[in-house]
């Protein structure tokens, strides 16, 4: 029984740590002839390198049997799928910014309004969208315009919900000072981070 | 003088300070000008706003823009954004080969998406890259 138990734990905390699960994973685009997802393909024209693609221009064509359509999304840098979900999410890059867009698998409409922020990075995992927080400028006792971190939460059928405190926390934890919104940053990324106005 | 020329000048300070300020587009085209001796402030906006305003010289588009650095002179390419705009220095180099019309660039990015001797459409999206400002100023004799 303890054993059984003790088997199940860290089962049972990956799917916490996920979210849920059958959460959103990352779908690896292995080649211009399309890349399986259930009954679809998905295919992203363009990419920045042919063996070893990081971005596409775009534009994404899914396609089912004889039936295709194309979502107009460019600059990808990721697309990420979960079972039983009617959409999949298309990340893309421009400026310095990062954008989530929640694409219809059956028409590639865009099923909820993209999301856009300033971000150094952006993970899916499970069903949170991580926005990951950015400084510009900085150092020399100087401080940087740093923008916060904005984690979401994935719905089935409501579009994303926004999740403050954990935006927060995020931004703490890559920044070392927590705060939603823009803010001026004295040595962020370090132990030493202040927000100075 | 060493008999490099001035648009092998800029790509070699653009080589210098790229793994420096990778993660910084304003702070990598600061450093960049900085080599060259000319000089920009402040943040991505910022710069955006002063190629605007004498000494620079705009630009009709990123052709125009391709010709000055091919010509040897410094030439930046922006977009502002809030909260955080986006730079280039656009460089000696091919124009991109699917649009025609996008200059070759070097690029540090707050988005972790840096450009080495890339085209300008690898730094923004379609929605944006045809409204990059561009312009000019000559190196310092």
């Amino acid at each position: 029984m303890i054993r059984h138990l003790l088997f199940s734990i860290p089962v049972f905390l990956s799917a916490v740590a996920s979210g849920q699960p059958g959460g959103f994973q990352p779908l690896t685009m292995q080649s211009a002839m399309g890349t399986p997802f259930g009954q679809y393909s998905l295919r992203l024209a363009d990419p920045d390198n042919a063996e070893k693609p990081k971005m596409w221009q775009g534009p994404l064509t899914i396609s089912s049997g004889t039936v295709s359509c194309t979502a107009d999304v460019s600059l990808v840098t990721g697309v990420y799928t979960a079972p039983s979900r009617s959409f999949v999410i298309v990340l893309t890059s421009s400026g310095s910014n990062a954008t989530a867009h929640f694409i219809e698998l059956q028409s590639c409409a865009e099923k909820w309004p993209a999301i856009k922020h300033a971000a150094s990075d952006v993970k899916v995992a499970g069903n949170r969208l991580s926005f990951l927080p950015t400084c510009e400028g900085g150092g020399s006792n100087q401080p940087a315009d740093c923008t916060s971190a904005r984690v979401y939460m994935i719905q089935n059928d409501a579009s994303p919900s926004f999740l403050r405190a954990a935006s927060a926390k995020l931004t703490e934890k890559e920044l070392g000072v927590g705060f939603v919104g823009e803010a001026k940053v004295i040595d962020a990324h370090t132990p030493r981070a202040m927000i100075v106005r | 003088m060493d008999g490099t020329t001035s648009q092998q000048q800029i790509i070699n300070a653009c080589e210098a300070e790229y793994q420096n300020h990778i993660a910084d587009c304003s702070g990598f085209a600061k450093a960049v000008a900085g080599d060259l001796g000319i000089t920009l402030t402040g943040m991505a906006n910022d710069i955006v706003d002063q190629i605007q305003a004498a000494p620079w010289t705009p630009l009709a588009d990123g052709i125009a823009a391709k010709a000055q650095a091919d010509a040897g002179n410094f030439v930046i390419g922006g977009l502002k954004d809030n909260p955080h705009g986006h730079v280039v220095v656009v460089v000696q180099g091919p124009i991109d080969s699917t649009h025609g019309k996008y200059p070759t660039a070097y690029w540090g990015s707050l988005a972790r998406k840096p450009g080495q001797n890339k085209t300008v459409n690898w730094a923004w999206d379609a929605a944006e890259r045809d409204s990059v400002i561009y312009a000019w100023v000559p190196l310092p004799s």
